[in-house]
């Protein structure tokens, strides 16, 4: 399965590629990085329908994670991909926001990679 | 008879203004004293030289000069800086006097001492101190009939008035340059001078120039043969001199009338106006005009051929010359004396003259003098056939010829031709007579030259009296005019005292009112100034509470790496012992080194953390006030991510593209981090504020009820953040492309409690605090451009 993370802070990449790192190996997940909103979108329209699933920071700078959220549900993909919002506020508006645009799921910083396992493990 | 009461003034007023001087200069006791002293001495001294008492004039300066040496001696040994310039001016001055006492007596002594006053003078750097010792040099050179040099030193002293910007100055100076231009023979240079002068002198109302530039006007015209012009000149000072009821200057141009109405042939109207002149000179001390009236009616009368009464004049004439002490002018006396002599004809009275005036110019050095007189004792000579000793007279002119006006050379040659044709020597007389003709035909060559030989030759003692007239009266005339400027000076010190006074009543009075309402102020000013230091606490409490958000978020982040990457090190352990186990070594010190590099990562993020929480406290505490070198890209950036992040946790919906543009070049700078910090966080806060409001009324206008973001908004929030380095200043600049700051609201921005968020919202203190800081705190400026419906863009301008 093909996972494509957004978040502004580049150093996600080198701690999922770790937590990750059996999965990796074995070939049971794939990451895609993008470290922008916008940059995300320039991937998902490159590369139609490859990821399946998105996991996305909600605050960054620019297009914020909703933005996206918003974009890649109702605009460009069909059937749209499971988008997985992430955030470090854990708040009722954030979450119902990412509800109400069509997030598939809601996770809080620091982020509980067990939890996401289970999560993903679940979704395939 | 003015001049006593005028010296008593003098006296008292410089006791008044040297009193002040010293008080406001610091001078100590002993030194306000002895300048006050030289300055007094220097003033008699210039009194005496211009009412000609030149022995009076040296005894004074000379005193001058032996207190101010010793002055300037001590200032030198304690090496008082302060005062030491000051002492060199009075040396130099006294000098100065000391020159002008001994000009009669020797010319290069004289200019020898100017010259040493100069040298002091420039010490100092005062130019408007050495534009008048030029002036004074420029005097002198003028006096004796070297008008190169007087041009040279008057130019020198013109330029250096300009340069100091004394108008009044550089007018008169003007004036002087035009006279000696006028004695080179350059009337049109001298005409424009003059036309530039009296502009000036209008302008300043300078009564004592404009009188000036008349007469020197009217001497212009008249060497230039128009005799209208001069005369008409000369009647507007008139006008003045009788307005000012000055009969010193009307004697003056009934004076320089007289020589107009001679220079146009009217002999009888000019005897008039000098005789005149002559009854009002009689009653002064001024003996140097009584001789020039004297040679003047002399003069028309020797043209009228009553030769007789002409040497009766040019005899008192020179009575009173030799009282005047000018060795130059008794020598022009016994000249005009002889040559009246040769006409009667009485040759052995002729002789006797001519004999004195060669004594008297060898000692002064005048060369035409001695010139002049040797041709006339020689034509004596030749007259009585004694051609021998008439050759001796000649080759004795020949040799005094060289720096002599041409016309004299001429005649020289002139005459030796005749003197040896009659002795026979034809071969010498024909040889003379070449060089006659060579020296007739470069003047003819020259008419220009010879008009200007001719008019010098005729005019050239008149010129001289004109010229030491024009200087001495001027000088008076600028010494009355400073007297009765001071006087009226004094006068509104004096009815300023009885203002003041009242004044003091009033105050005093008023004083004892105020003092109970300043209680009562007192007690309202204690009670607000405690509800300021609430609000300003409360406004940090404000923007700390737009910080807390942002800072959770920051702060989450680092969480996030170090707790994930902590867990992830302590499993990659596992394995890599594992690994080791089964002896794959090459695959555990891969892990080995992921671990390493984790390490790191949670390193970073923990002292990333740390950072945020210190600015947090940073920002709640009380500014420590003290500056320290400080990255302001580095601070304005980190103020931006919290400024940004606070805005998004209070409002979920808001985004905006932030561009940053640091100049890398600007290196540390000097502040109070905490205090700018706060003052970029404000602005950042503020034009996020800005560009959220105008996103709502974009999206209001759309009436649209779903979500705002979905839409392709024409409207991008942007906010610019950027710095720069200009010179030495440090511009912070922070743009919104919001709604804009009304023009009706702008000039209250930076007002306390002014706001024009929703009441609650808003403290109204941010922008004032933030002025209050940026211009107060750290002597910089919070400049802001606007335009309504476009952008806002505040300016922090730092000293590097």
């Amino acid at each position: 399965m093909k996972i494509l993370v957004v978040d502004d802070e580049k150093d996600v990449q080198v701690l999922f590629e770790q937590r990750f790192r059996k999965d990796i190996r074995e070939k049971r997940f794939e990451f895609v990085f993008a470290f922008s909103g916008e940059e995300a979108l320039d991937y998902l329209n490159q590369n139609q329908q490859e990821a399946v699933l998105i996991l996305s920071d909600i605050n960054m700078p620019g297009m914020s994670g909703l933005e996206l959220l918003g974009k890649i549900k109702q605009k460009y993909l069909k059937p749209p991909p499971v988008v997985m919002m992430i955030t470090a506020y854990r708040d009722d508006e954030n979450y119902n926001m990412a509800k109400k645009l069509g997030a598939d799921d809601f996770l809080t910083k620091p982020l509980d990679f067990n939890l996401l396992k289970e999560k993903l493990n679940h979704r395939t | 008879m003015k001049m006593k009461p005028f010296i008593i003034f003098i006296f008292v007023l410089a006791g008044i203004f040297f009193r002040q001087e010293g008080l406001i200069a610091g001078f100590p006791d002993t030194i306000t004293s002895d300048t006050c002293k030289i300055n007094l001495l220097n003033d008699l001294a210039y009194e005496q030289f211009y009412n000609s008492n030149l022995d009076s004039c040296l005894y004074f300066a000379t005193r001058a000069l032996t207190i101010s040496d010793s002055l300037l001696k001590s200032e030198q040994e304690k090496s008082n800086k302060q005062y030491l310039n000051r002492c060199r001016i009075l040396k130099a001055r006294s000098l100065t006097n000391i020159g002008r006492a001994i000009v009669n007596r020797n010319l290069e002594m004289a200019l020898d001492t100017m010259q040493v006053a100069l040298r002091i003078i420039r010490e100092t750097g005062n130019k408007y101190e050495e534009a008048s010792i030029y002036t004074a040099i420029g005097n002198i050179y003028d006096f004796n009939g070297r008008h190169q040099l007087a041009r040279e030193y008057t130019l020198k002293a013109l330029d250096l008035f300009r340069e100091v910007g004394d108008s009044a100055s550089y007018a008169m100076q003007l004036t002087n340059v035009a006279i000696t231009e006028r004695n080179l023979g350059n009337y049109g240079d001298a005409l424009a001078k003059l036309m530039e002068a009296l502009k000036i002198s209008e302008e300043l109302k300078d009564t004592a120039n404009i009188i000036e530039i008349h007469l020197a006007m009217g001497f212009v015209y008249a060497f230039i043969e128009q005799w209208e012009n001069a005369l008409n000149s000369q009647g507007k000072a008139l006008e003045i001199f009788t307005q000012l009821d000055d009969s010193l200057g009307i004697a003056r141009i009934y004076n320089d009338m007289g020589v107009s109405n001679t220079s146009a042939g009217k002999l009888d109207d000019a005897l008039k106006f000098h005789q005149e002149a002559l009854k009002i000179r009689l009653n002064s001390t001024d003996n140097y005009s009584t001789f020039a009236s004297y040679a003047y009616i002399g003069n028309i009368l020797a043209n009228k051929g009553n030769y007789a009464e002409a040497v009766y004049n040019f005899e008192k004439g020179l009575h009173y010359a030799q009282l005047s002490g000018y060795k130059i002018i008794i020598l022009d006396a016994h000249m005009i004396l002889g040559e009246c002599y040769l006409n009667l004809p009485d040759t052995n009275k002729a002789m006797d003259q001519f004999l004195t005036v060669i004594e008297l110019s060898r000692e002064t050095g005048d060369d035409t003098g001695e010139l002049r007189a040797a041709i006339n004792i020689a034509s004596i000579y030749l007259n009585r056939n004694e051609h021998r000793q008439a050759l001796k007279w000649l080759q004795q002119a020949e040799k005094a010829a060289s720096r002599a006006p041409m016309i004299y050379i001429k005649e020289v040659y002139d005459k030796i031709a005749e003197s040896y044709f009659k002795l026979g020597d034809y071969e010498n007389a024909y040889l003379n007579r070449l060089k006659f003709d060579e020296v007739k035909d470069s003047l003819a060559i020259s008419e220009n030259l010879e008009k200007i030989t001719r008019l010098t030759n005729k005019l050239e003692f008149e010129n001289k009296m004109a010229l030491q007239k024009e200087s001495n009266e001027k000088m008076m005339a600028i010494k009355q005019a400073q007297i009765n400027r001071e006087r009226l000076t004094r006068n509104i010190f004096m009815s300023g005292m009885v203002l003041a006074l009242v004044l003091g009543i009033i105050t005093f009075v008023r004083f004892l009112e105020k003092k109970k309402l300043n209680n009562k102020l007192n007690v309202t000013l204690t009670n607000l100034r405690n509800t300021q230091t609430q609000l300003v606490h409360a406004e940090k409490m404000a923007s700390l509470g737009e910080l807390t958000a942002g800072i959770a978020h920051e702060i989450q982040n680092p969480l996030n790496f170090i707790n994930n990457f902590s867990e992830v090190s302590n499993e990659l352990m596992d394995e890599m012992n594992e690994e080791l186990a089964a002896g794959n070594q090459q695959l555990a010190m891969e892990i080995a080194n992921d671990i390493k590099q984790n390490l790191e990562k949670i390193n970073h993020h923990g002292k990333r953390a740390d950072a945020i929480v210190k600015g947090m406290l940073q920002h709640s505490r009380t500014s420590t006030g003290t500056k320290e070198p400080t990255d302001i890209n580095a601070l304005a950036d980190e103020y931006l991510r919290l400024a940004y992040h606070g805005s998004r946790a209070k409002d979920k919906n808001f985004n905006a593209i932030m561009k940053t543009d640091f100049d890398e070049t600007i290196g540390n700078i000097n502040i109070i981090p905490q205090d700018i910090g706060r003052v970029i966080l404000n602005l950042i806060t503020n034009a996020f504020y800005a560009c959220a409001e105008r996103s709502r009324s974009a999206d209001n206008e759309k009436n649209n009820s779903t979500n705002s973001i979905l839409h392709e908004q024409k409207y991008r929030p942007t906010v610019t953040l950027k710095t720069k380095k200009i010179n030495n200043k440090v511009e912070i600049s922070v743009r919104d492309n919001g709604n804009g700051i009304p023009q009706k609201v702008l000039d209250k921005i930076f007002q306390p409690f002014f706001t024009t968020k929703p009441t609650g919202q808003g403290t109204g203190l941010g922008l004032s605090m933030s002025y209050d800081i940026v211009t107060k705190g750290h002597g910089g400026e919070l400049k802001v451009n606007t335009r309504e419906g476009e952008y806002a863009e505040f300016i922090i301008i730092l000293n590097a």
